[in-house]
């Protein structure tokens, strides 16, 4: 498989390098980063982390206006809200611009499954990693997406 | 973004005060710690201080600083980075970028900076710094020294220094440059480095003069003639000495006869230029230079003044036994502004001449150049401006957290009446000068005016056990007065000392403590005493004797303090602090790390040395996962200790207590991980499991279902009832609530219940006091955010009064009570507030919270 990593640092990447080298894993540090590399590239699935508090600011997808509106107008927190859920913001924007490759999102949302629920049919193909999940499970819930696999699709984590 | 949302940011700029009380402990310990020189420490602390308060931007200014200081740079940029949109982080950044000469990025971060700042130079500076050696990095620089707000700082030195580096060596564009600035910037901080070489030049130009031209003496005949041209007068001997410069002009004495003639005839420009040749042919002669010096302050209005000083100056050191220089050099100096040079100038002439005919005179004006003026009468108290003392005692705290006692000092003067608050800066800042007993004094008399005062009472114990000042006296006198505070501090510091019996003495005259906080010390004190007690008894019993005693003890030592669900019982408010603590603990420590303790396990066994090694070093490595793991603990316990109620996680709690045998169990592999040991693999694969799911779930799902409330009808007809019962509100005549519950049972949220009470509460009471008709609506509804599918409860409190309250307005109160206060609650809990339009009514206060999943109860 060809998978591409969105993610802020070089953990997952390094992760799954090491513990799956079958499997080709890119990666890309941000969301203006994973559509420009999209646009010129092909991939099987993507990985998503969630958090991308070591980004650019200017690399962050979302409204920081909007945003800061959540926060009683302060741009700090609202920074802090479009870091926290980055990989929201870039499946938002993934599914805008017609990516249907299925994602599989590194949160796990067991404990809220009603919203999981609406987002897993919002942005589908989605999956979410679960608690504790390592390299190879990672690698099992990417291929059963891929495979079209019945587990795919729209299972919550 | 817009204008007004950085003011607003600027507005919400958190001081320490708002920091929640752990992170405050943490922000005065990482201080300590910082000066101290415990730079470790120090770091850490500050962590801590972010992770509880993540948009407190000036600790991550310190932490970055820290990190600087430590050499850790590429954190140090992390740290900067963490908040961009901060103009002090920004200039941090911009800063440690031109240090590590990565120009090109510095730049976008200083133009970020200037749109932060239009009314600061230090984007200017940084510039001119950025830009040393492009053209018009000069005119970048003299534009910052131009700017009104300039400070002569390191900023301005490292601009100045780097720019004039970035001139060739020789280039006569760095000395023209040198003088501008001085003349610009007298005060500037790198003044001696801009000196130094100017006077160099200056130096070997006078030198240089001195080879080539003095040393031409008058003919017989040159002498004649000028001393015939002396005898003369008006044009006539001013033509005279012209025919002498033209037969001697290499002679500076043509020159000076030449100048002097021309002065005497009023051709005060000429003879300027004349005394510049005389002096400039024989630089060594300082009654010539005086002349020089004279003239240039006497025909100019002032103009060349500086030029005078420094010829008279040069006049005074090449001729120091002459008094009248020295007098004309005092003079000048007067009048150029600068009273230590006029002062030292006077004194020397007084000591070469203390009978001289103006000593008198000059004596009287040196004491005026020495008397200090006496301090301004106090201003007196204006109570109808709060604002302004807030701002005062703001002001003084911003400068005591820089350690600036003065102008903390200065600040605090300019508050009107004495406060609590302002007594205990005053205490602080004398108890950073090391003045103990004034600090009790201080900290006493604020104690007399507010008496629940947590803080300050164990600032007073801390004071008494670091034996220097004998507070206990302080604390029974005041808890004498019926303070139950002071008794539960005095309970302890008896509990500290051994002393069972007066522990109990103390708990019970603290009574029923009405602060939950001293409530729960108090509870945590009495639960110590009753597991000794019983500790006691069970080994009294099974082995008797002095041994099983001392063992008890122990035994109850190690069993003192809560777990994590009861801290939280006895200290609901810590919830924000110890989630985040948990939430990097379940995000930073295990979701990166440790869910590949399975796939090292196969890698163990496989011998991929590599990866086993790779993986080693990142969890056993400094700064490690168990390194972390540790940091978040002890952080949970110092949370605990801020809260009053202790911690005991490896005995007490029921989730830590398992995943801290876990982590040791983790560490008792590492010898066997690092030296690619297969044997290790079954553990790591079970310890994998253990710590990644069920240890990380468990403490998600305890976090989760603490501080959780339902929002309902319910509560807010509670609310409702206890506003219109108020005296103040108990006129109005049949108020009436309009309730609208839309929520369906979804109104969950993470607020402690009585502070949810005072939101509803406040934002009644203020309905009902603005407006003449009595009646109130409240709606609860549920609103979704689309990206995020994270849910908001929209709790709308609708009234009929017509005012002018904004959205503006309600976030940039100064939090105090009321509105303010509800803002400030909403906005601690992740929540917003504005002022909207409602059908129906003249207007809705809206807060926003974060709506909890209904699965967590």
């Amino acid at each position: 498989m060809r998978i591409l990593i969105i993610e802020d640092g070089h953990e997952y990447h390094e992760l799954f390098s090491r513990f799956l080298p079958r499997d080709q894993w890119i990666r890309v540090g941000s969301g203006p980063a994973a559509l420009d590399w999209l646009g010129r590239e092909v991939a099987d699935a993507i990985f998503l982390d969630m958090r991308f508090d070591r980004a650019p600011p200017a690399e962050l997808l979302g409204d920081l206006d909007q945003a800061a509106e959540r926060f009683n107008g302060d741009p700090v927190q609202a920074r802090a809200f479009l870091e926290d859920h980055q990989g929201h913001f870039i499946l938002a924007a993934l599914r805008q611009r017609g990516v249907a490759l299925p994602v599989l999102l590194a949160a796990d949302l067991s404990e809220e499954p009603r919203r999981w629920a609406r987002l897993a049919a919002r942005y589908a193909p989605l999956d979410g990693l679960p608690e504790g999940a390592g390299p190879d499970e990672a690698r099992s819930l990417l291929q059963a997406m891929v495979g079209g696999h019945p587990e795919g699709g729209d299972r919550g984590p | 973004m817009s204008s007004l949302l950085w003011i607003a940011a600027l507005a919400l700029a958190a001081p320490v005060d708002a920091l929640g009380p752990a992170a405050q402990t943490f922000y005065q310990e990482a201080a300590r710690a910082e000066s101290s020189g415990h730079l470790d420490e120090a770091a850490r602390r500050y962590r801590m201080v972010i992770q509880l308060d993540p948009a407190f931007t000036q600790g991550r200014a310190d932490l970055a600083r820290v990190l600087r200081a430590q050499g850790r740079l590429d954190e140090a940029l992390r740290a900067y980075r963490a908040a961009p949109f901060d103009a002090e982080l920004c200039e941090g950044e911009a800063s440690l970028l031109l240090q590590l000469g990565r120009r090109d990025e510095a730049l976008p971060v200083i133009r970020r900076l200037a749109a932060l700042t239009p009314e600061s130079p230090v984007s200017l500076w940084l510039e001119a710094r950025a830009r040393a050696g492009e053209v018009g990095s000069a005119e970048l620089l003299l534009s910052a020294v131009d700017h009104p707000a300039r400070v002569a700082d390191e900023g301005s030195d490292l601009a100045i220094l780097s720019v004039l580096e970035g001139l060739a060596p020789g280039d006569p564009a760095a000395e023209a440059l040198r003088i501008e600035l001085l003349a610009r910037w007298p005060e500037l901080a790198s003044r001696e480095a801009l000196v130094e070489p100017l006077e160099r030049v200056r130096v070997e130009g006078l030198a240089a003069r001195l080879l080539s031209s003095g040393a031409v003496p008058w003919t017989e005949e040159d002498r004649r003639r000028a001393v015939a041209a002396a005898a003369l007068s008006g044009a006539e001997a001013v033509a005279a000495a012209e025919g002498v410069v033209a037969r001697a002009p290499d002679s500076a004495a043509s020159w000076a006869l030449l100048a002097e003639l021309q002065e005497r005839e009023g051709a005060l420009a000429a003879a300027t230029f004349s005394w510049e040749r005389a002096v400039a042919l024989d630089p060594l002669d300082g009654a010539q230079r005086a002349r020089l010096g004279d003239l240039l302050a006497r025909a100019y209005g002032g103009r060349y003044d500086r030029e005078a000083r420094a010829q008279l100056e040069i006049a005074a050191d090449l001729e120091p036994a002459r008094p009248e220089l020295w007098l004309r050099l005092g003079r000048l100096a007067q009048r150029l502004g600068d009273p230590e040079g006029a002062s030292a100038a006077f004194l020397q002439y007084l000591a070469l001449a203390p009978e001289g005919a103006q000593a008198d005179e000059v004596r009287a004006e040196v004491r005026g150049l020495r008397r200090d003026r006496l301090p301004s009468p106090p201003t007196p108290a204006l109570s109808a401006l709060p604002d302004g003392d807030a701002l005062h005692l703001a002001v003084a705290q911003v400068y005591l957290s820089e350690g600036r006692l003065d102008q903390a000092v200065e600040a605090l003067a300019e508050v009107g009446a004495p406060s609590a608050r302002s007594l205990n800066l005053e205490a602080s800042i004398a108890l950073q000068r090391g003045e103990r007993g004034r600090a009790v004094a201080l900290y006493r008399d604020s104690l007399a005016r507010v008496p629940a005062q947590q803080r300050v009472w164990e600032v007073l114990l801390r004071l008494h056990r670091g034996g220097a000042v004998e507070a206990l006296p302080v604390l029974e006198h005041v808890a004498a007065g019926g303070q139950g505070c002071a008794w539960v501090l005095l309970a302890e510091d008896a509990w500290s000392r051994g002393d069972e019996a007066l522990t109990r003495e103390r708990l019970a005259l603290a009574g029923q403590a009405s602060d939950p906080a001293w409530a729960s010390r108090a509870a945590a004190l009495e639960d110590a005493l009753a597991a000794r007690t019983r500790s006691r008894w069970r080994w009294g019993l099974g082995l008797g004797g002095g041994l099983g005693a001392l063992l008890g003890l122990r035994s109850l030592w190690r069993w003192r303090g809560v777990s994590l669900e009861g801290l939280l019982t006895r200290a609901p408010r810590a919830w924000p602090e110890v989630a985040a603590v948990v939430a990097a603990i379940r995000h930073e420590v295990i979701r990166h790390n440790l869910s590949m303790l399975p796939a090292l396990a196969d890698a163990l066994e496989q011998g991929e040395g590599e990866v086993v090694g790779w993986a080693a070093e990142r969890l056993f490595g400094a700064s490690g996962v168990i390194d972390r793991f540790d940091q978040s603990r002890r952080a949970l316990e110092e949370v605990a200790r801020v809260w009053g109620a202790p911690l005991n996680l490896s005995m007490r709690d029921p989730v830590f207590s398992l995943m801290i045998a876990d982590f040791s169990a983790l560490r008792s592999l590492e010898a066997r991980i690092r030296r690619g040991d297969p044997s290790a693999a079954p553990a790591l694969r079970t310890l994998g499991v253990r710590l990644s799911r069920d240890r990380a779930g468990e403490l998600a799902r305890l976090i989760r279902r603490a501080a959780l409330l339902r929002v309902d009808g319910q509560q807010v007809q509670a609310a409702w009832e206890r506003v219109i019962g108020e005296a103040s509100l108990r006129h109005l005549a049949a108020p009436l609530l309009d309730l609208r519950d839309l929520t369906a049972g979804r109104g969950l949220v993470r607020v402690p219940p009585e502070e949810l009470e005072r939101m509803l509460v406040n934002l009644m009471r203020n309905a009902l006091q603005a407006s003449d008709v009595p009646v109130v609506g409240v709606s609860l509804e549920v609103e979704e955010d689309w990206v995020t599918g994270l849910e908001s409860l929209v709790l709308a409190v609708c009234d009929h009064a017509q005012g002018t309250l904004s959205t503006g307005f309600l976030r940039s109160r100064f939090v105090s009570g009321g509105l303010g206060m509800t803002v400030d609650l909403v906005y601690r809990h992740r929540g917003s507030a504005r002022v909207a339009p409602r059908a129906g009514w003249a207007k809705a206060v809206e807060l926003r919270l974060p709506i909890a999943a209904e699965e967590e109860l």
